[in-house]
């Protein structure tokens, strides 16, 4: 039926065209943001940051954010790293048995069905590895931020520069020493390797972490 | 052979052994008095510095210029030794 026109501007069939033409446009924009997506994700990301400041396996990382593996991309291998610090397996082990189990059993609805309950199960069991691995790498409560610097300096320098990042809550709670421009340095007697040493934290002003430091105590 | 780098630190004693890592006493070496002295407040006026989160990149360059001299005569005082200069601000080093 030939619809009426508009003013004329507009028919029934240029509006149906143009809603058409509308739908097809949205879903090649819907389409360009999943490739686009796609793409990201497969662009490998940069590991040279190491684990998070918070890493209680090895107390190393980027020391200027604190660790979040939900927003920061550089941080997402530290959670895989972690993972199997602690003796978890690796995804694709699970993956892989999956994938011969189903191949193997896959003759039948039941077994389909089984395979199809295995596939949630194994999914399952994943995430809660996953969310394990990150509720496990919070070494410290505090708040402050990590200077760029004490990464290069722990890396630079482990002997005196690097020690794990769970001391550092304890080693926040001390009276500070006050220094010029407001600058605190924080102290904590302890042992390392069997020496006494002290551990050493400097904060500035801005509640930013630019000193980290531990000396034996001669 | 020992491998020295001058290196200010925040309570560091300004020379770091290169390769079994920390920080070694200016007793424990064979340097003169005015060394020593030199050494101790060229570190002062750095921890001041770093106090100030390093601003004034005016005064930093002279302190670093002075560290150089230090290793320098640390240098000239020690046999049998190579010497590197770190600049604790800047976080780059370099061989003297």
């Amino acid at each position: 039926m030939k619809s009426q026109a508009f003013g004329g501007v507009t028919s029934f069939d240029d509006m149906n065209r143009q809603h058409e033409d509308a739908q097809v446009e949205f879903a090649n924009r819907d389409r360009d943001k999943d490739k686009k997506k796609s793409d990201d994700n497969k662009t490998p990301k940069s590991d040279n940051s190491g684990c998070g400041p918070n890493c209680s396996e090895c107390g190393g990382g980027d020391p200027s954010v604190p660790y979040n593996a939900n927003s920061n991309g550089n941080l997402g291998p530290t959670t895989l790293k972690q993972g199997r610090a602690s003796g978890i397996r690796p995804q694709i082990d699970y993956w892989a048995v999956l994938g011969v189990d189903i191949a193997g059993i896959a003759d039948s609805p039941l077994s389909i069905w089984k395979g199809i309950t295995k596939l949630a199960s194994v999914t399952k069991s994943f995430f809660s590895i996953t969310e394990a691995a990150k509720a496990s790498t919070n070494a410290f409560k505090h708040s402050y931020k990590y200077a760029d610097r004490i990464r290069v300096r722990g890396v630079q320098d482990p002997v005196s520069h690097n020690f794990p990042y769970s001391f550092d809550d304890a080693i926040l709670s001390t009276d500070p020493i006050l220094k010029n421009n407001g600058y605190k340095i924080f102290q904590q007697s302890g042992t390392m390797n069997g020496k006494n040493v002290f551990f050493e934290i400097g904060l500035t002003k801005d509640g930013i972490i630019d000193h980290r430091f531990f000396r034996p105590i001669k | 052979m020992k491998y020295l780098i001058i290196d200010a630190a925040l309570s560091g004693t300004g020379i770091r052994d290169k390769y079994e890592g920390g920080y070694i006493d200016p007793e424990d070496l064979d340097l003169s008095l005015a060394t020593k002295q030199r050494l101790n407040e060229w570190l002062s006026k750095y921890e001041n510095e770093h106090y100030n989160s390093f601003n004034d990149g005016n005064i930093i360059n002279e302190l670093d210029l002075e560290g150089k001299e230090i290793a320098l005569m640390i240098k000239s005082e020690l046999s049998e030794v190579k010497i590197e200069y770190f600049s604790n601000a800047r976080l780059k080093d370099e061989m003297i």
